[in-house]
């Protein structure tokens, strides 16, 4: 791919290329971003090992975790075109050292606050319960609320792709789907 | 999480905002998860796996000895392939087994060619190649496709029941000429493949050797046992 290795300090990318990435991942086309990740997670992951010694399944969770942070700002347009890989570095070790301050004596003081937030927590029996509820509920609410809740996507596109009458309709819809949702979970349990 | 979430709804008490909140979380955490299984799936393609490697190398006797048993498993594998696989068109095949990942999630949009791409991208997905082409070609018809259809095309036209080579290839060239950095890798090795698996020798080292050159290629091992089934060819 000769668009790599032109820019150290935005994943690579030209601004051009950045555009392109962020107008393809936000219509929903992974690959390009998949294409420019390997390189990416491959260069975080030594950071965290060599420079914070981080064993290879603490690195690589954090990179991963940082991965995913960053489709979803790029998909939010949440970042511009700067100085992303250090900005995406940060977030994996400031990853990295939060996780370690329930092992080790760690100065958090001076970790860095991003402004991404943290997980709330959702436990792995809530998430089975999830999938059991989420199996049941029909696929045109699935396919709003993932579009709504994961993809970030407007509900006024969201009209058009699910051939609704107005975005009204879709916001009534996404309502019932949440209650239906709701049903369905509380009587999975 | 469940237990407060349930004796919230049992007492009345959890609020459609609360709910809105959780089913946010929960949402987000389902796809998150879904979306690291694909991603440690690629990791792993390219030789990244989440426990133990060689440069995790904190008892070295154990990394000595899982190298050279790695060595010895490559020597072995390598061996094989070269036995069992005299044929460089065989080989060629091997690699059109998997599908191309094409594009994990759904094309959207106003217009209406972004429902087509939508459609095709769809069928892509489901394996339904023939459907894709159909969808890919009427957008192409109405000249609105880019460099992504024309690629994705050419990867149809390669997949569907039938093979077209030729085909495939007019679809890569016109790929390439639209936007030649995109997919120019991709380009590269599916064209080399068409030509292998049509004969054209010539024309698929060329491609096979652009491959090879590229640095950000992550086909560069295949293509080069490609070439040298080519030469010994000669």
């Amino acid at each position: 791919m000769s668009m790599v290795f032109k820019n150290t300090k935005n994943l690579d990318l030209s601004e051009a290329d950045f555009n392109e990435l962020l107008t393809q991942l936000q219509q929903g086309n992974e690959l390009l971003f998949e294409k420019l990740f390997i390189n990416f997670f491959k260069r975080n992951l030594e950071i965290l090992k060599r420079k914070y010694q981080a064993e290879q399944e603490d690195a690589y969770d954090c990179v991963m975790w940082a991965m995913l942070r960053m489709r979803q700002m790029l998909i939010e347009n949440k970042v511009t075109y700067g100085n992303l890989d250090n900005y995406f570095t940060r977030i994996a070790v400031t990853r990295y050292i939060k996780s370690q301050t329930r092992k080790k004596e760690f100065a958090t003081e001076t970790v860095p606050e991003l402004g991404i937030g943290e997980d709330q927590f959702v436990d792995q029996e809530t998430l089975d319960i999830l999938n059991k509820a989420w199996n049941r509920l029909g696929e045109k609410c699935r396919e709003l609320l993932k579009g709504f809740y994961y993809d970030k996507i407007e509900l006024k596109q969201l009209t058009e792709l699910l051939h609704d009458s107005s975005p009204a309709n879709t916001r009534k819809r996404k309502e019932r789907c949440l209650k239906k949702l709701q049903q369905l979970f509380f009587e999975s349990y | 999480m469940k237990d407060k979430l349930k004796s919230d709804y049992q007492e009345n008490q959890l609020s459609d905002t609360e709910w809105e909140k959780a089913t946010q979380s929960m949402i987000n955490k389902k796809f998150d998860q879904e979306r690291t299984r694909r991603y440690e799936a690629l990791l792993r393609e390219a030789g990244i796996e989440k426990r133990g490697t060689a440069s995790d190398n904190r008892i070295p006797l154990r990394s000595i000895l899982l190298f050279a048993a790695s060595i010895l498993f490559i020597l072995a594998i390598g061996w094989y392939i070269f036995s069992s696989q005299n044929n460089v068109q065989q080989l060629a095949n091997t690699y059109l087994e998997q599908p191309f990942i094409f594009d994990d999630g759904q094309v959207r949009g106003e217009a209406a060619v972004e429902v087509k791409r939508g459609r095709a991208a769809e069928a892509y997905q489901n394996e339904d190649y023939e459907k894709a082409l159909l969808y890919l070609r009427q957008i192409a018809a109405e000249q609105a496709a880019n460099t992504s259809d024309y690629f994705q095309m050419g990867l149809c036209l390669l997949y569907q029941k039938e093979a077209n080579y030729n085909a495939a290839l007019d679809a890569f060239s016109r790929a390439g000429e639209i936007n030649s950095e995109i997919y120019e890798d991709e380009i590269n090795w599916f064209s080399a493949l068409c030509h292998i698996l049509l004969g054209n020798d010539v024309e698929a080292r060329r491609f096979l050797n652009k491959v090879i050159e590229s640095k950000g290629s992550r086909k560069q091992a295949e293509a080069r046992k490609l070439l040298e089934k080519l030469n010994d060819k000669k």
